[in-house]
């Protein structure tokens, strides 16, 4: 293997790796930011139990709820008795009327506004007696840092395409000018004229196979031996062969009539 | 082998070389000559398809230039050299060659035998004369055996001495089947065919 194509199948490896690092990171700080809003429930409270257990067959097989926790007065009562140790007056607790509590835990990659009205809506104009208790202005932050991280993320995406292209097609159309010299040699000696086209071809088939198993093995180790914490999704894989293969048809185009 | 019929080249209306049939047979040695600028080197061009610009049919074997644009079947060995000077001599013969037998080996090294370049073909070509590097070149396309090897200017670049061995290494590609055309300034022996550029007409001798 030629030097020139050596580096850059090292070139495009270490792309690769740090494209889909790229990948990684925005996954796991989407995610970290996801985990922070769906550790905090929205709660309901009600006089009724049997209006939170009405409520709760309504949207317990809506597809943003990961799950809905339903708290009777009684129970309420006991941790107030155990949490402030009030052994002994349960008698005077007891006569009064506790609320019970529903805690409902959502997904929070999927609790975008529409599904946050929607529940809104029917917690909150269905049902006078419940009242509604969630950190709006909490959501509201997550939902905004996930916004700017997206933006970040499609924006680095472009960034990284727009380089890798410029960068990989450029020295792609170095090397083979810089063999243009040999090649003006070889069909004056009397070589086949084929054999530059043939020759580009297979070059471009290593610089886009060898790379790529090389990282699909480090990747495969990584996640064997743990060390990837998620998994990259597999379009984006398809996504980064296919920009590869762009690369080599925009790199015979700028070659142009050479290769003839 | 060659057939050349009705040639002419013309350059800014003035006619340069003309002739009405040039036919070469296979395993043939032929000489063309004439003095400068007479046409020599266009109608070498114009035989290996690098020129196009000329009226007439050129044909070898039986077939036009165009049909061998992309199997190329004549080697050109112009004033200029085709050489890699930085690798080896043994290098710079075998570049054109698909594939490298034993056979073709042994057939190179006999070759270099005769040009004295056996014992020195691991050397950079860099290293070499001019006259060598010409000899390598000959060497490269007598081994490929051709249809045609076009040889411009021949007694530009070797001494009598020299040229005999330049000949004898022709002759290989020559009873291989291979045709050789050669121009030169003055009438060089060892040639089987001569034809004569005068009056920009090229004549049969």
């Amino acid at each position: 293997m030629k030097k020139g194509i050596l580096l850059q199948i090292i070139i495009i490896f270490f792309l690769l790796i740090f494209w889909n690092a790229l990948h990684l990171g925005f996954r796991l700080q989407k995610l970290n930011f996801e985990q922070s809003l769906s550790a905090k429930p929205m709660i309901l409270i009600a006089n009724e139990q049997a209006s939170l257990e009405h409520l709760r067959s309504e949207i317990d097989s809506l597809y943003f709820i990961s799950e809905t926790l339903l708290e009777p007065d009684s129970l309420i009562a006991t941790k107030l008795f155990q949490n402030y140790n009030l052994m002994g007056i349960e008698n005077l607790i007891s006569s009064f009327n506790l609320p019970s509590v529903m805690k409902i835990f959502i997904h929070s990659d999927q609790f975008n506004s529409f599904e946050k009205n929607m529940l809104e809506t029917k917690v909150i104009d269905e049902r006078d007696d419940i009242i509604l208790q969630y950190d709006h202005n909490f959501w509201q932050e997550i939902k905004n840092k996930i916004k700017v991280l997206t933006s970040i993320y499609y924006g680095l995406n472009l960034i990284f395409i727009f380089f890798a292209m410029f960068f990989l097609i450029t020295l792609r159309v170095h090397n083979e000018e810089k063999k243009n010299e040999f090649w003006k040699i070889y069909y004056a000696a009397g070589g086949s004229h084929k054999k530059r086209v043939e020759n580009f071809w297979i070059n471009s088939l290593l610089i886009l196979f060898v790379p790529i198993i090389l990282f699909a093995i480090v990747y495969a180790a990584a996640l064997n031996f743990q060390y990837l914490p998620l998994t990259i999704y597999w379009w984006k894989f398809g996504f980064e062969f296919g920009i590869l293969i762009l690369i080599i048809l925009f790199s015979r185009l700028m070659i142009g009539k050479n290769l003839k | 082998m060659l057939k050349i019929l009705y040639f002419g080249i013309t350059l800014d209306d003035q006619r340069i070389i003309a002739t009405d049939k040039i036919e070469i047979g296979n395993g043939v040695s032929m000489l063309l000559f004439g003095d400068n600028s007479t046409g020599k080197s266009l109608l070498l061009q114009a035989i290996n398809g690098d020129l196009k610009n000329y009226d007439g049919d050129i044909l070898i074997k039986e077939k036009p230039p165009i049909f061998y644009k992309k199997r190329k079947k004549s080697i050109l060995l112009e004033n200029t050299l085709h050489i890699l000077d930085q690798e080896t001599i043994w290098k710079n013969i075998l570049i054109p060659l698909p594939k490298i037998s034993s056979r073709i080996q042994k057939k190179v090294v006999d070759l270099c035998d005769i040009a004295n370049l056996k014992n020195i073909r691991t050397r950079k070509a860099k290293q070499l004369s001019f006259s060598q590097k010409k000899i390598l070149e000959i060497i490269r396309a007598v081994i490929q055996i051709p249809y045609l090897i076009l040889i411009d200017d021949l007694d530009n670049y070797f001494d009598l001495k020299k040229r005999n061995k330049a000949l004898q290494i022709l002759a290989y590609a020559i009873d291989n089947g291979s045709s050789v055309v050669a121009t030169s300034k003055t009438k060089l022996d060892g040639f089987q065919e001569y034809f004569r550029i005068q009056n920009k007409k090229v004549m049969k001798l």
